[in-house]
């Protein structure tokens, strides 16, 4: 074809419609964007129990808790509502039966996991998902190997520990979202450290006082959430302190809350050389359907890993999987410290948040 | 212009004067394709103003430099297709609303100018056409290049863009000869 006259004329005259007939552009005001993206950043949504993500207070959410709009909050508290809806029917069959997984994750002192999100199909069409490139995991990866040479011993563990992971990532197809890493002391103190695409902040929360503080290594700069404001269903907005929400942190609360039925036992299988068990739920919710499988290692009768898909329709457009679950490990309290640094400024910060019914 | 790692990098940690960079840098080309395939300016600005809003918002999710344009680019298309499925949705069932578009495409076909026989045309085909053929004309990109953007491969570009050619040519020309057609015949 581009041997081809007539073509390459009729490709010329296109290209000389078009480039005559460009849209006439003032410009766009950048100030007006800022403001806007501000005034967004004051309506926009989350639940209570999680730490909202916007640019002035970004904290790490997890699967359950996750940055959102007023569209995308209520349904995704819709779903976390559904939530309560999941594991747990009168028995596991004949290996394992729910109550056991309940009553061991009851008795469990600390947990560790990492969580990761990855992105599929339309994902990148998402308001709230702009995808992000695989080349920032491969930058991620090489920054971790830089700073692993000159790392004192604690902190070697932490980038060795890191770098095994997300090493293993680099293998996956689907496009990665994020990456996180929570630590669990108690039942209370929850510590979210942010390792893709950012890797530059953590934050910690205390469930029984309601604290929620996140530092941020590059700014050298703490933030405590010390107001909430409550959108209501009619759009009236009501400012207060922040409120405490549940006793215990994310991942003992929903095991708490788990409910008997609509389970679906799986065939077991190996993970990793490990026997487990799946369990999995199903909820149809304002057109999209949320699936969560719990594979359960047979022996300790603990989760081994926990895969959430959201389809909506029948597009699988977000998944979301939680391992590398390490049970009642020591935790140094000071993982845990709300004290500011020494050198870092403070500031306080406010999360937003939908009425609940 | 490619963005570069520290222009990206000052934008994520809240440097206006960065931000306004990037702006300055791509918010034509943005318009010009999100007006292509959507047909109004007015949508077209709103397009570009939301997605730049998004970027401010959350810097933390722009991707590596070297993927920058392309994946901006994708923004862009995939928001303006996204827009016009919606204008779709609300007027399925406004009968007034769709009379009214009659009327206004009537009357700008009465207007006699390429840009608005190119629009008209444009409107006719489907979105994903309208994005290709801005891509390629507007935005001069190679066809491998506009398959990274909308992530198909480039054989895949290469026939639609043909078809999307030829029924763009058979539009245009249909809009002309209704045009000549209109006009007083010279004595």
């Amino acid at each position: 074809m581009p041997n081809d006259p007539v073509h390459d004329n009729e490709m010329e005259t296109l290209h000389k419609l078009f480039q005559d007939t460009r849209p006439a552009d003032m410009g766009v005001d950048v100030a007006a964007i800022i403001a806007r993206a501000e005034e967004a950043d004051a309506q926009s949504i989350q639940s209570f129990t999680h730490g909202l993500s916007s640019r002035k207070n970004s904290i790490p959410t997890s699967i359950w808790s996750h940055p959102m709009t007023i569209r995308s909050a209520a349904l995704i508290v819709a779903a976390v509502l559904v939530f309560a809806l999941f594991i747990f029917p009168a028995t596991l069959g004949d290996k394992i039966a729910l109550a056991q997984v309940k009553e061991r994750i009851d008795a469990v002192r600390t947990v560790q996991y990492v969580e990761t999100s990855f992105a599929e199909g339309t994902i990148s069409q998402s308001p709230n998902s702009f995808a992000v490139s695989e080349p920032n995991l491969a930058q991620a990866i090489e920054r971790r190997e830089q700073q692993l040479k000159t790392a004192d011993d604690k902190t070697k563990d932490d980038l060795e520990f890191e770098l095994r992971f997300m090493r293993t990532l680099q293998t996956e197809k689907a496009e990665l979202l994020y990456v996180r890493r929570v630590r669990v002391k108690g039942k209370q103190l929850e510590r979210t450290d942010q390792l893709f695409p950012l890797s530059n902040y953590h934050v910690v929360r205390d469930a029984q006082s309601g604290l929620t503080v996140s530092f941020h290594k590059d700014r050298k700069h703490k933030e405590t959430l010390t107001k909430q404001v409550v959108v209501k269903n009619n759009g009236e907005q009501k400012e207060s302190a922040v409120a405490k929400i549940s006793p215990s942190v994310d991942f003992f609360a929903q095991f708490t809350a788990l409910p008997t039925k609509n389970v679906e036992q799986l065939p077991s299988k190996v993970i990793n050389g490990v026997n487990v068990i799946g369990l999995r739920t199903s909820e149809k919710q304002a057109g999209n359907t949320w699936t969560r499988t719990y594979w359960v290692n047979e022996q300790t009768k603990l989760p081994y890993e926990i895969w959430s898909e959201l389809y909506r329709g029948t597009q699988l457009t977000q998944r979301w999987v939680i391992k590398d679950f390490v049970y009642d490990a020591p935790l140094d309290d000071d993982l845990f410290s709300t004290e500011t640094p020494a050198g870092y400024t403070s500031s306080e910060g406010t999360i937003y948040g939908m009425e609940s019914k | 212009m490619m963005m570069d790692q520290n222009t990206l990098k000052r934008i994520r940690d809240g440097d206006a004067k960065a931000f306004e960079q990037l702006v300055c840098t791509y918010q034509h080309e943005m318009l010009c394709i999100a007006a292509r395939i959507t047909g109004q300016v007015a949508d077209a600005e709103e397009i570009r103003q939301l997605i730049f809003v998004r970027i401010w918002q959350s810097p933390e999710k722009l991707p590596h430099p070297d993927m920058f344009k392309a994946w901006l680019r994708r923004c862009v298309v995939n928001e303006s297709i996204s827009f016009i499925r919606q204008q779709r949705r609300k007027r399925e069932g406004l009968l007034n609303g769709d009379v009214e578009d009659q009327h206004d495409a009537n009357t700008m076909a009465e207007k006699e100018s390429d840009a608005q026989h190119l629009r008209q045309a444009l409107n006719q085909l489907e979105p994903e056409q309208r994005a290709i053929l801005s891509l390629k004309f507007d935005q001069q990109m190679a066809v491998r290049d506009i398959g990274l953007v909308l992530e198909q491969p480039h054989t895949t570009i290469q026939s639609k863009l043909e078809r999307a050619i030829k029924e763009l040519r058979s539009l245009v020309s249909n809009a002309r000869r209704s045009r000549d057609a209109q006009r007083p015949s010279p004595r």
